[in-house]
């Protein structure tokens, strides 16, 4: 017999622990609603990410796989070694990663594309191994393969904008005016459903207060968006473009959406604390007429 | 589009509280369990929240609701680690595993004090002779909850119940 029960009972239990239970759980949940809106499939990460995800995403405009096959093959040898590493790609996501390896090349130092290709390889052979051996990472893997995904992104850093444009066909724009006190603190490109065009989305904070900008097709829709009753609000135009202001009761927030038709294109905006002029300053700042 | 609006307040309002619910039912042998690594009221507290944290964020990747307990054991047993090694800013090595070649009998006896789970055992020792005494899990559930050999979870175990013994032994040469 043992008792290690009875003498774990003497540990007492504080008062506060339901309120750390609680808090735990609150902070949890508004990463979760924030994240819901920042879905984290970022294209400018796709060679990681698409590993990660597998399919479930899948772009048009597959015309370029034959013209830059080669890409794949130089880097890896062939297409087969990629197929072996990754082999639930689909042919929209290879012709995908094509593009991106091209947009790689043309737009980073032949050094940074040497590093780049380098860590490609080693997490095409690593996954690899894995497939061939049937089984899921171990942890040495999982910790490589992560810091692998961190160095990626410091390359595909210098390019994403240019690579996320390619799959816009709406002019992506950053504001150009932000309120005093106001750093950028995220930025995320998105495709929420199979077919769609890239959300572009900015966040912004002065360290206490947040507002961000999501930017994206006329005819695509996401969840800021119909988290605001814009309508029922305050519809008006200004400098010849329709703006609506409104509120969401859920996120506790103001919002501001402006619809630009000869670009094609809307922007939602979303802030804590901004007055209305503030963020018709921002908005207008981002629309290149 | 509407059955997935994450911002449809009753429902998530309704997940935090059957979460909360069913959490609180295991928060105390959680507080326990990580009180027994980080040894203090407040480093404690704060894995508890971490384990909050960090739980209800992932409910949705656990697949098998009745693995809800040990699952929430398994990130206790994490954080508390992550937080004692954070707070002596040293990694400790491993200890080499030997190979188990000890009994298969799972019946055996244990007295110690609550002190001496705290201060004698390494932190592997600890996970694996509170989830077995404390927590009634098998040698077979201990491996795949701490995702070592199972071979290892007998070695370590027997390995500790040496160690606490030994030093009751001591204990009591020396009174």
């Amino acid at each position: 017999m043992n008792n290690i029960k009875q003498e774990m009972e003497k540990i007492e239990i504080p008062k506060e622990l339901n309120n750390r239970v609680a808090l735990g759980v609150q902070q949890a949940k508004e990463e979760k609603k924030r994240e819901k809106r920042y879905p984290r499939w970022m294209l400018a990460s796709i060679a990681s990410v698409m590993i990660l995800i597998g399919t479930g995403y899948a772009l048009g405009g597959s015309n370029i796989v034959d013209a830059t096959q080669s890409f794949i093959s130089q880097l890896l040898g062939s297409k087969e070694n990629f197929m072996q590493a990754f082999p639930n790609e689909s042919k929209e996501e290879i012709s995908y990663f094509e593009r991106h390896l091209k947009i790689a090349k043309e737009n980073l130092t032949e050094e940074e594309f040497n590093n780049y290709s380098q860590l490609i390889k080693e997490q095409t052979a690593i996954w690899s191994k894995i497939r061939q051996e049937n089984r899921e990472p171990d942890s040495k893997e999982s910790r490589r393969l992560h810091q692998i995904k961190e160095l990626q992104r410091s390359y595909t850093d210098k390019f994403k904008l240019i690579e996320v444009q390619q799959y816009a066909s709406y002019p992506i724009t950053k504001p150009t005016y932000i309120p005093e006190g106001y750093k950028k603190v995220g930025e995320n490109f998105s495709i929420y459903h199979k077919g769609e065009e890239p959300v572009t989305s900015f966040d912004y904070s002065d360290g206490e207060n947040v507002f961000w900008t999501e930017q994206l097709k006329i005819n695509q829709t996401t969840d800021l968006e119909s988290s605001f009753h814009f309508e029922k609000k305050d519809s008006y135009s200004l400098r010849g473009l329709k703006f609506e202001y409104g509120t969401s009761e859920e996120l506790n927030k103001t919002g501001m959406k402006v619809i630009v038709p000869e670009k094609g294109y809307k922007i939602i905006m979303a802030a804590d604390i901004l007055s209305k002029e503030e963020m018709e300053k921002v908005l207008q700042s981002m629309i290149e007429r | 589009m509407n059955n997935h609006n994450p911002f449809n307040k009753k429902s998530s309002k309704r997940d935090e509280q059957s979460f909360l619910k069913l959490f609180q039912q295991y928060q105390e042998d959680i507080y326990r369990i990580a009180f027994t690594y980080v040894k203090n009221q407040n480093d404690t507290l704060d894995v508890v929240q971490e384990v909050a944290y960090r739980s209800f964020k992932k409910i949705d990747t656990l697949k098998n609701p009745e693995y809800f307990k040990t699952w929430l054991i398994k990130i206790t047993i994490n954080c508390a680690i992550e937080l004692v090694r954070k707070n002596k800013k040293v990694i400790p090595l491993k200890p080499e595993y030997e190979e188990f070649i000890g009994s298969e009998d799972e019946d055996v006896s244990l007295s110690i004090t609550l002190q001496e789970l705290l201060e004698q055992l390494s932190e592997d020792e600890k996970g694996i002779i509170i989830l077995k005494f404390y927590q009634d899990y098998s040698f077979k559930e201990i491996a795949d909850l701490l995702n070592i050999p199972l071979g290892t979870v007998k070695s370590v175990f027997y390995r500790a119940l040496h160690k606490l013994r030994k030093k009751f032994k001591e204990d009591h040469v020396y009174e």
